[in-house]
């Protein structure tokens, strides 16, 4: 318990990139880069397309880091205050680091000299920001799943473990994917996103230069980003990218691939995850516990086919599903009459979000000390969604936070 | 069932005169259903029946004049001879938490409105983040 | 029997100075036995455990009517606290007063608390670290009052930096005002002299309090237009920023990772290239070259909650995330594997071979249950004994002991701050009841000449508007609801009045008086059979004038500065009331338990030596407040845990000799 956050080359954190996976080098991208000083031949362009390419990636990641903080919020500021007190603390855990990993591909972002777009896309070309709930993942994650503002339950609970799901576990079904790439799980995406992540940096150094040509002073540093989640990763060259990386798919998933792909092989200590000395495990495992009302026990093996089935055995904790405020899922502004009380609210709640996307985005586009305010913001968002969830509106439901961008 | 729900609304419409607070501000704390209970169980129930039969009257007849509404209130519920004083501590009630002298429970201590009122937050609970007392209070 | 196991060191208690006896010694190879009288639910090592444990102490503090420095935490039959809520003024009638644990004979009710439990008063204490003047340490040679400690403020200096590194303060050196410095040259000359040139704190300040700004703005123009007379000399007043234990952005000039014993040097160090391990259970070498930050010390069951203060303004009684340091972070960073804890065990008095002096065991009582008053006796053995158990607790196992008394001086020359309190609407809002309970203190009269004729006092800003001397807002409330005033009415009464709200208090340090003491009667006992303590204390003239003086001046710049004065002392507003030269005053206690066992240079008027050890056992020393033999005008945590790195240093030589 006192490490504060894993060690990049601690033994026990779980590999996302398997060794033997460094990357084939093309030809033409080879003969790409060799232009690239000149900055002037077709394959320059053809470099630099793929570089743009990347930078969208990147900003597709943050949406897609983004895209779960607001139905993990719902969730957890339903459960009404003084109960369920793991499950409360295991959500927090993940939704603080969703965040921080928010922040952390906006570095990367920031490392190859792009430009991290948070909150108000609208008014741009890019689409939006914010997803349009009930939504699907954004970057074509996992297709069949979609996912919804709704309040704590076995339900949604489900959902977020597949959010979280390691890859492997099945094949998305031939119609996704044909008309754009698409990706069974967030793990997944990021493995694609390192492979072209390698693939440039190495065609750059070739050429003696390198794709991590940001400015240092856009990074976030734990300076102004502490506490949540971990600790914040600054990026300047590519072994520190990886650790970015590494660390949002360890957190999640956990990425053993395997487990769900491999015959099990009993005694096999890569399946034992959860063993009291484990700072912590990825939130597919952490949800399974909610879900199931138990901790795992140390013995337990990760491997669905193991004795334990993969489940979890452990210490028997409360989880009282009834201890929610029943927010009606997915609300939205329009639901009210403009001017309404509850109108009023919701967009006042919204007036808060939005502002806090504002100053992320200040944060993450050279201003990194701009987060104090920020965080300021992040606490009194709780408060207004709380008070939102105590409000009846018939049918048995609740008020809810609506998650939509408003102009300030 | 359906008496309790009538009273639950009384008691939340009259709390809003007696307390300053509009309704979704008070509805927003999520105590509404638990001060009631306690209001009915810590007073004689026909107290209770008598105060809430009052309010609705005064607030019926004076649905359209706010200077009435006021001096009815004022005469006819706050003081404290008056409903074994019930309307004062009422407004205790969603004040501060407590019924009289008594905290009525974690959750009501942190939703007492007193705090809101004074620009700040109930200690321990609520807080605003690091920095935020070095500057005045924000309002979104 | 496995009880019987001799340890290299028995202490008593889990507070501070417990914990930074054990923590030091553990990591320096020796075992470790530690009681501790609170529930063993308080100590738990388990991360969900300790986490509940926590929650269910915020859950009672919410709970509680009042908000007491106790509130949160349980007070058990079996090893009661004492508790503030228990004082009462004593008369002919009621004398002693026997309502809570203390058995009060008066005349004056002594009105401070502590925390017999896991973590000790470090669960409820402020966080304030400020270090004593070096003048604090001279005060018969200079001052003609109390004594001088036998070690100067410079021998303390380095067990001061250990002392900050231990706890995690946050502050700026430079903002640390010299009361004697009337020059910015003379300032910067006296920062370099009492901290050394380089010196930072392990984090940069905590940002001050809005209201420091309006009170501070306030006192600017008193100072420029109208500057308050002292003895008819005009005195400008000043500030400092005050150094405190709660977690800020970590300063990254900071070089130090840990405190490590050095064998060969047979010293305790700051390190640089060194630090402990939890993981390995080990001393490290770290890589040459390898970058540092401090890293905040977050909460006990997660170590990234806590990372910065949240603004909770619950400081006093406890701070919900632990970005307040506290002993427990202290205690878990102890070599496990040589910590014995033991909990719910109550230690009743030390047993010495009468002929040697030789300390041979504590006799402790371990109750099964909160308040069962089922208990077991057992003897615990080791090499040295260590009383950490409070200076009221120690002083009382020693008496009960019949040890360690040879200079008659145990349990005498209790002392504490006494708080006058002042208190007033600021003509602008400076919105209090946020943040931490104080950040900026009047720091212009910790010292001077007039200290020959009254205490010294320093006088912090406080931040929770009127709650300590009338319970604010509440009290507010009610007068408003006196006045039949309700509605939208009431709501702008409140919202404009409770942000105006001023509190000052000028803690005024309490001379050593042989008189105000701890004793031990066979016929007050506790629930088990240990001894409560028997507590006589008074005010003597010393302190009276200072309140007289605190208060002219409070009263002139209350006056020049607009602030409208709501202060009114009177036999009812608080259990100490005293008058003098025919004015009354009141004062409130500030939790500064101190004295009652002494460090002096001669074994005739001091109960320890300069390394805490006690002159009648050289296997025995104390540590904890009750070795201070002045106060000065010091929140004295940071002090006593110098104080106590000190001790541990010499223990170590002693077992290592």
């Amino acid at each position: 318990m006192n490490t504060p956050f894993k060690q990049p080359h601690d033994p026990k954190r779980q590999k996302l990139i398997p060794e033997n996976a460094i990357p084939e080098i093309k030809e033409e991208a080879v003969m790409a880069v060799s232009s690239l000083k000149s900055a002037k031949g077709p394959s320059s362009v053809v470099f630099d397309k793929k570089l743009a390419e990347l930078k969208s990636q990147l900003q597709t990641a943050l949406e897609l880091e983004h895209s779960t903080i607001p139905p993990y919020l719902c969730a957890l500021y339903s459960i009404k205050p003084g109960t369920n007190l793991t499950a409360t603390e295991i959500i927090k855990s993940v939704v603080l680091e969703e965040m921080l990993h928010m922040v952390m591909v906006a570095n990367l972002l920031n490392a190859v000299n792009g430009k991290p777009v948070i909150g108000n896309k609208e008014t741009g070309t890019g689409g939006k920001f914010i997803p349009d709930y009930p939504t699907r993942l954004p970057g074509n994650v996992d297709p069949t799943l979609v996912v919804n503002l709704t309040y704590f339950s076995k339900a949604s609970i489900k959902t977020f473990w597949k959010i979280e799901h390691p890859e492997g576990g099945y094949a998305l079904p031939a119609e996704f994917g044909k008309d754009a790439k698409a990706y069974p799980s967030i793990g997944a995406f990021y493995e694609d996103l390192t492979k072209n992540l390698v693939e440039l940096e190495e065609l750059a150094q070739k050429k003696g230069g390198t794709i991590f040509t940001g400015d240092p002073k856009k990074q976030v540093p734990s300076e102004h980003y502490y506490g949540a989640g971990g600790k914040i990763i600054t990026v300047s060259n590519l072994d520190e990218a990886k650790n970015v990386i590494e660390e949002i798919v360890g957190q999640g998933e956990g990425t053993l691939g395997s487990i769900f792909s491999e015959p099990y092989k009993p005694g096999d200590p890569r399946y034992l995850l959860f063993g009291s000395t484990v700072e912590e495990f990825a939130h597919y495992f952490r949800f399974k516990e909610i879900h199931y009302e138990r901790y795992y026990a140390p013995t337990d093996s990760a491997h669905r086919l193991s004795p334990n089935k993969g489940l979890p055995t452990g210490k028997k904790f409360e989880v009282d599903w009834e201890a929610v405020c029943k927010m009606k899922p997915n609300p939205k502004m329009e639901d009210y009459k403009k001017d309404s009380p509850l109108y009023e609210k919701t967009y006042n709640f919204n007036k808060t979000y939005s502002a806090l996307l504002d100053n992320i985005n200040e944060a993450c586009n050279g201003n990194p000390a701009a987060l104090k305010d920020g965080i300021m913001l992040m606490y009194d968002l709780r408060y207004k969604a709380v008070e939102l969830m105590n409000i009846p509106i018939g049918d048995g439901f609740m008020a809810g936070p609506s998650f939509e961008y408003v102009k300030g | 069932m359906e008496s309790s729900k009538k009273g639950t609304n009384v008691f939340l419409e009259i709390s809003v005169c007696l307390t300053g607070f509009s309704k979704m501000e008070l509805l927003g704390t999520g105590m509404l259903e638990t001060y009631y209970n306690v209001m009915t169980n810590k007073n004689n129930l026909g107290v209770v029946e008598a105060f809430l039969t009052e309010s609705a009257k005064i607030l019926t007849k004076n649905k359209d004049n706010k200077d009435g509404l006021k001096n009815e209130i004022l005469n006819n519920l706050i003081p404290d001879s008056l409903y074994d004083g019930l309307a004062q501590n009422i407004i205790t009630m969603w004040y501060m938490g407590s019924w009289i002298n008594e905290i009525i429970s974690p959750q009501s201590y942190v939703q007492g409105m007193i705090w809101g009122v004074a620009d700040a937050h109930p200690p321990g609970a609520k807080q605003p983040g690091f920095a935020s007392w070095s500057m005045a209070p924000k309002k979104v | 029997m496995i009880q019987n196991k001799t340890y290299d060191v028995v202490i008593v208690g889990s507070g501070i100075s417990g914990a930074v006896i054990a923590k030091t010694l553990t990591q320096a190879g020796k075992t470790v036995l530690l009681l501790e009288a609170g529930l063993t639910a308080g100590m738990n090592l388990d991360r969900n455990g300790n986490y509940h444990n926590y929650v269910d102490y915020l859950n009672t503090f919410y709970k509680a009517q009042i908000k007491v420095p106790n509130s949160p935490y349980p007070n058990i039959k079996d090893a009661p606290s004492i508790n503030v809520i228990d004082m009462e003024p004593i008369t002919a009638t009621n004398s002693p007063s026997t309502v809570g644990y203390l058995v009060q004979a008066g005349p004056l009710p002594f009105a401070s608390d502590c925390l017999r439990g896991p973590g000790g008063t470090t669960l409820h204490w402020l966080g304030s670290t400020p270090r004593m003047l070096p003048n604090d340490f001279r005060m018969k040679s200079l001052y003609g009052v109390g004594v001088d400690w036998p070690i100067s403020y410079e021998d303390l200096m380095p067990y001061y930096e250990m002392a900050e590194l231990e706890i995690g303060v946050s502050g700026d050196v430079n903002a640390i005002k010299w009361p004697e410095a009337t020059t910015e040259k003379q300032q910067i000359a006296l920062k370099n002299k009492n901290y050394g040139k380089d010196y930072v704190f392990p984090m940069e300040n905590i940002p001050t309090s809005y209201i420091d700004g309006v009170v501070t703005g306030l006192v600017k123009g008193v100072n420029n237009n109208k500057p308050v007379k002292v003895n008819g000399k005009d005195t400008r007043i000043g500030f400092s920023i005050t150094p405190q234990g709660r977690n800020s952005t970590p300063n990254k000039k900071y070089p130090y990772r840990d405190v490590i014993w050095d064998a060969k040097k047979k010293k305790l160090l700051l390190q640089t290239d060194k630090c402990w391990s939890t993981v390995l259970n080990a001393v490290i070498d770290i890589p040459k070259g390898e970058k540092y930050e401090y890293l905040p010390v977050g909460a006990t069951w997660d170590p990234n909650t806590g990372q910065r203060c949240e603004g909770n303004a619950s400081c006093v009684p406890i701070c919900p995330v632990q970005a307040k340091y506290n002993a427990l972070k202290t205690l878990f960073k102890s070599d496990r594997s040589k910590t014995t804890i033991k909990t719910q065990s109550v230690a009743s008095r030390v047993i010495y071979d009468e002929k040697s002096g030789e300390i041979t065991g504590v006799e402790y009582k371990t109750y099964r249950t909160a308040d069962s008053l089922v208990y077991d006796t057992d003897i615990a053995k080791g090499k040295i004994y260590v009383l950490a158990a409070s200076a009221i607790e120690n002083a009382k196992i020693l008496l009960a002991s019949n040890a360690a008394n040879s200079s008659d001086q145990v349990g005498r020359n209790l002392m504490d701050h006494l708080c006058l309190l002042t208190w007033g609407l600021l003509p602008e809002k400076g919105y209090p009841y946020r943040g931490p309970g104080s950040t900026t203190n009047m720091s212009s009269f910790r010292d001077g000449d007039f200290r020959k004729e009254h205490a010294a006092w320093i006088c912090p800003i406080d931040n929770w508007g009127w709650a300590w001397p009338v319970f604010s807002p509440g009290s507010d409330l009610a007068t408003a609801l006196a006045k039949n005033i309700f509605g939208k009415e009431l709501r702008d009464l409140l919202a404009d009045s409770l942000p105006k709200q001023l509190l000052l208090h000028y803690e005024c340090e309490q001379a050593p008086e042989p008189s105000n003491r701890v004793t031990i009667d066979p016929n007050y006992r506790d629930a088990i059979g240990n001894y409560r303590p028997v507590i006589h204390y008074d005010a003597s003239d010393y302190m009276k004038k200072a309140f007289k003086a605190a208060k002219e001046i409070n009263d002139q710049l209350f006056e020049a500065a607009g602030i409208q004065d709501f202060t009114t002392y009177s036999p009812t507003m608080a259990q100490d009331y005293v008058g003098y030269e025919g004015q009354g005053y009141n004062f409130w206690g500030a939790g500064h338990i101190v004295g009652t066992h002494r460090m002096g240079k001669s074994k005739k008027d001091s109960v320890v030596n300069k390394d805490c050890k006690t002159w009648d056992h050289d296997n025995l020393y104390l540590v904890g407040c009750g070795n201070m033999p002045t106060l000065g005008t010091s929140n004295p945590t940071l002090t006593m845990t110098a104080l106590t790195f000190k001790a541990a240093e010499a223990i170590l030589k002693q077992l290592e000799k």
